[in-house]
């Protein structure tokens, strides 16, 4: 018996239907961007591009007339511009985890979703790098963040955290780009090679650099993989550290906790997973992919959101433990008034009027994913698209509820405001999805989406000792790779 | 190649009596190192019994995070089902029943605690009916903290700035101090002797009850037909879900109940994080050493080799990764916030001798061993390896003891300390080495096992 064949009897089962070959794989994925669109994509592709348009109206809407089109005022000197800033950065998380972190702990499954998931981050952090750019107020001296010389000897505070986000962010789009391309080098000379017309042969073949499938490539190519995965594994945590740093440095109350680092790590990984599952689902009944992401891929990426989802509300706990633990009155006031709603009433004997906010975050992202704990709802489609999407939307309400509800009724009860979102919050965050969609359906149909080499090598045709493999406990001989590079065809 | 080998017979993963070093000379030592340190803690209770709870705090917490590094590596590897750990599961599964041990040696400290003769916890536990009690009937809870909180770091720095001798003595005002209490008077529901006690029992059950259910299942997968071993594996795996969140929570607050409430006013969100990445990052360390030497002397034949060396090398650099990780943010919040109350913790670890202590901990902890640890080739020596899992243990206990004795006031390294190391030290190993003796070292009945044995890295 094959030591690396599944024990049914323990629940496991092959990733990909038995009998997959590698000619199927192929086949599923080049011909997505070989044959014409389904119908299904352009009833995407063509309210996105609408709301593509609406962003840059927005974007001149508000440049031409300031920061004050936003509902942004005081004490909420943040709101809807850095909540969408922190959660699509959160969505920008799962590709590169997906693709660096799980690659170095061996779990095959990530092969059918790393492609897509890696996409999805480099639109999502362009998605987020337009918030922050914006909300500077004038973003034609937004130059300013990086250490240029400049006629008026300005230069950069290295001491604030929101410099260090710029370089965060910027190194982290860097690397995943990179990293994403470098996986797709293969690919696309597939796609080349299979090219039926002159002008896909050359602009695939110029995106493949030449790759010809030589032992000599393979092997660069997988020592590349390697270093970048090696490389993009800190940059995950290291971005949404950042992030948390720009809150957590401060000493405002709520936002000043020594977990946020990990505790934003967790929260990021966990929207990121919910959207590239949702995304996923769409993509997977539109193109007919369900021998790629097989039940067996969701339901481990259910568990995952189950796990991360745990770890979220761990740390909102403890949050809300220390606050009170701390003896920090002020700390309490924006656990208890302004968030939970509860116990401390101001002097007209109120709760603080954002705590629903709080209440949305809770029972989307800590209540809702404990349903996962259920095999029949991790394995139900519709059951888990419902669940995505309301992680989606609880990930929102987390940041918005960081940054509004710390901020709202702070210190001086003479200085309390509350919020209120203005057309042009809404239209420009909407917007933001027009711009992502559009440039992830644009990569749907002119990308591979999964990558084709890595899931043939999951397979259990590209195992060199797949056939033959003795129970024998002792193994003194050595093997060489475990896992031989799949042809590109 | 494994004795058992040569002979043609099927290995049984047991350590031969012929072999006088595992079978004999490991116990045999831990308990002469037991009794020495037994001596030293009787002597250091009778000299300078309030100074000796802290060291013997140090010494059960130096073996608990060894139970929790057992505990995770173990649960985590049935809810994750990887296989390519299972082979060192059984000297993790040992590791983590030694939580009885550790429960016993933690009965005289919870006396020592509850009783009144270790003083380490008396600022809250004690607050109410000794010297530092207030009549000063300072209770409006709603009104007035504003004041108060500053008040309470300041006269907290300064209280402690005492201790280590050059504090201002006269500086804190009765209202500074009024004011520390108020605080300390707020966590009382919390913070208080019987919450105290309670908690730890459903820690100690929890720790225990797990640890043991894991080893002897796996023991009774041992011989059990593959139906049963089945069984017994999906047993384990469903288990270990409600094991993981539990060790969680558990560790976190016993994190904060032994160890952050030394000093009653600070407070960290992320404390039990880095408690428990110390932890994990120790368990790969001690399967490193224990299994190198296992693997070199021919126990375990091939079960554990380079294969697995390299994988666990690999966990252990990034869990210590993680440590640094967790700790710089933890520390540079904090730096960079500047609120008194919370720096003092730090304050203290920066008093001194303790500098020392901290820029070791930042170099020995992390640093060198990144570098040394990084290539894969050391990875892969597992001479090199074992060395650099020897040198994160030590880094380990020194990092334990940076937890507890700075609150001890000024650095002093005495031989309470050792007594203490060495006491829960030696007992734990003793009970290690001599479980190790009984039981086959892999855990054979595995139906995954095949699959760990035949465990190759891609890259």
């Amino acid at each position: 018996m094959s030591a690396a064949a599944p024990i049914t009897e323990l629940g496991e089962r092959s990733l990909l239907p038995e009998g997959t070959t590698f000619n199927d794989v192929t086949e599923a994925v080049c011909r997505v961007t070989e044959t014409k669109a389904p119908r299904g994509w352009w009833i995407l592709f063509l309210p996105s591009v609408g709301l593509l348009g609406l962003m840059v109206a927005c974007i001149g809407y508000l440049v031409t007339m300031g920061v004050g089109v936003w509902g942004n005022n005081s004490p909420n000197y943040w709101a809807w511009d850095i909540t969408n800033f922190v959660w699509w950065i959160g969505i920008g998380h799962a590709g590169t985890l997906i693709s660096a972190i799980l690659f170095l702990f061996r779990q095959n499954w990530r092969t059918s979703i790393n492609r897509f998931a890696e996409a999805m981050t480099v639109f999502a952090v362009l998605c987020a790098s337009i918030f922050p750019a914006l909300h500077t107020g004038r973003p034609w001296f937004d130059y300013y963040l990086f250490p240029i010389p400049n006629q008026m000897a300005m230069w950069p505070n290295f001491k604030s955290p929101l410099m260090w986000d710029v370089f965060a962010v910027n190194t982290y789009l860097t690397i995943s780009v990179i990293f994403w391309y470098v996986g797709l080098i293969p690919d696309l000379a597939t796609l080349r090679d299979r090219s039926k017309s002159l002008l896909r042969k050359r602009i695939y073949g110029a995106l493949a650099l030449g790759w010809r499938g030589s032992h000599r490539h393979w092997q660069h190519y997988e020592r590349g993989y390697l270093i970048f995965a090696a490389i993009s594994t800190p940059l995950v945590l290291s971005v949404h550290s950042v992030v948390s740093f720009d809150f957590a440095t401060s000493v405002m109350p709520g936002w000043h906790t020594t977990i946020f680092p990990p505790y934003f790590v967790a929260g990021a990984v966990f929207s990121g997973f919910a959207l590239v599952l949702t995304l996923m689902l769409i993509v997977r009944a539109v193109f007919g992919l369900h021998n790629l992401v097989t039940l067996k891929h969701l339901d481990l990426m259910n568990k995952f959101m189950l796990a991360t989802g745990i770890m979220v509300g761990y740390a909102y706990a403890l949050e809300f433990f220390i606050a009170w633990y701390s003896g920090n009155p002020y700390e309490s006031w924006v656990f208890f008034h302004n968030r939970l709603g509860f116990g401390y009433l101001d002097e007209m004997g109120n709760w603080g009027p954002l705590w629903w906010s709080y209440w949305a975050m809770v029972s989307c992202n800590v209540i809702s994913p404990q349903l996962f704990w259920f095999k029949r709802i991790r394995t139900s489609i519709p059951a888990m698209f419902v669940i995505t999407i309301f992680i989606n939307i609880g990930m929102w309400f987390e940041r918005f509820v960081i940054i509004v509800t710390s901020l709202y009724r702070d210190f001086l009860p003479g200085s309390w405001g509350s919020f209120e979102a203005t057309w042009v919050d809404i239209a420009l965050y909407l917007g933001t999805f027009g711009l992502f969609m559009t440039l992830f359906l644009l990569f749907v149909r002119w990308i591979p989406m999964f990558a084709i080499a890595e899931i043939k090598a999951t397979l259990p045709h590209a195992h060199p000792h797949a056939e033959h493999h003795d129970d024998e406990h002792e193994h003194a001989h050595d093997h060489g790779a475990e896992v031989a590079p799949a042809p590109a065809e | 190649m494994s004795s058992a080998k040569k002979t043609g017979k099927k290995p049984d993963y047991r350590i031969p009596a012929s072999d006088v070093l595992w079978s004999k000379t490991a116990w045999q030592a831990s308990a002469v190192l037991t009794v020495v340190g037994l001596l030293l803690c009787v002597f250091g209770f009778m000299s300078d019994p309030e100074r000796f709870g802290y060291s013997y705090l140090f010494g059960v917490m130096t073996v608990l995070t060894l139970v929790f590094g057992g505990l995770f590596y173990v649960i985590a590897l049935h809810f994750t089902t990887g296989h390519w750990g299972i082979t060192a599961r059984r000297i993790a599964e040992v590791f983590a029943s030694g939580a009885i041990v550790v429960f016993v040696l933690w009965l005289p400290f919870a006396a020592g605690v509850l009783g009144g003769k270790f003083s380490l916890y008396d600022e809250w536990m004690r607050a109410h009916h000794d010297d530092h009690g207030h009549e000063d009937g300072h209770h409006d809870h709603d009104h007035d903290h504003h004041s108060s909180l500053l008040g309470a770091s300041v006269a907290y720095a300064q209280d402690h700035g005492h201790d280590d001798g050059h504090g201002a003595h006269g500086a804190h005002t009765p209202q500074m101090e009024a004011a520390h209490h108020h605080v300390i008077e707020h966590k009382a529901p919390y913070l208080n002797a019987t919450r105290w006690a309670i908690f730890a029992l459903f820690y100690w059950l929890i720790w225990i009850g797990f640890s043991q259910f894991y080893l002897r299942r796996s023991l009774e997968q041992d011989g059990a037909d593959r139906a049963k071993s089945i069984a017994l594996s999906l047993k384990m795996k469903k288990w270990s879900a409600l094991g993981a969140i539990l060790l969680g929570l558990s560790l976190t607050f016993a994190a904060f109940d032994w160890l952050m409430s030394l000093e009653p006013s600070w407070y960290s969100t992320i404390f039990g994080v880095i408690v428990f990445a110390g932890s994990a990052m120790s368990i790969f360390a001690l399967l490193i050493v224990f299994g190198v030497s296992l693997h070199r002397r021919g126990i375990v034949g091939n079960a554990i080799n380079t294969e697995h060396f390299h994988d666990l090398g690999k966990m252990m650099f990034g869990f210590m990764c993680f440590w640094a990780y967790v700790s710089f943010s933890q520390w540079m919040l904090i730096w960079y916030a500047g609120i008194p109350e919370e720096s003092t913790w730090f304050q203290k670890r920066w008093d001194g001798a303790w500098k020392l202590w901290s820029l070791a901990l930042m170099l020995g902890h992390f640093a060198l061993p990144f570098y040394f640890l990084i290539s894969r080739m050391v990875k892969r020596r597992l001479g090199m390896l074992q060395f650099g899992a020897v040198w994160l243990l030590v880094l380990h206990v020194a990092d334990v003891y940076f937890f507890v004795l700075p609150q001890a006031g000024r650095f002093s390294l005495n031989h309470l300390d050792i007594g203490a190391l060495l006491l829960c030290g030696g007992a734990f190993f003793t009970y290690v080495f001599r479980t190790l003796a009984k039981h086959p070292l892999i855990p054979t009945g595995d139906p995954r096992l095949a699959r760990s044995l035949h465990h190759h890295q891609s890259h």
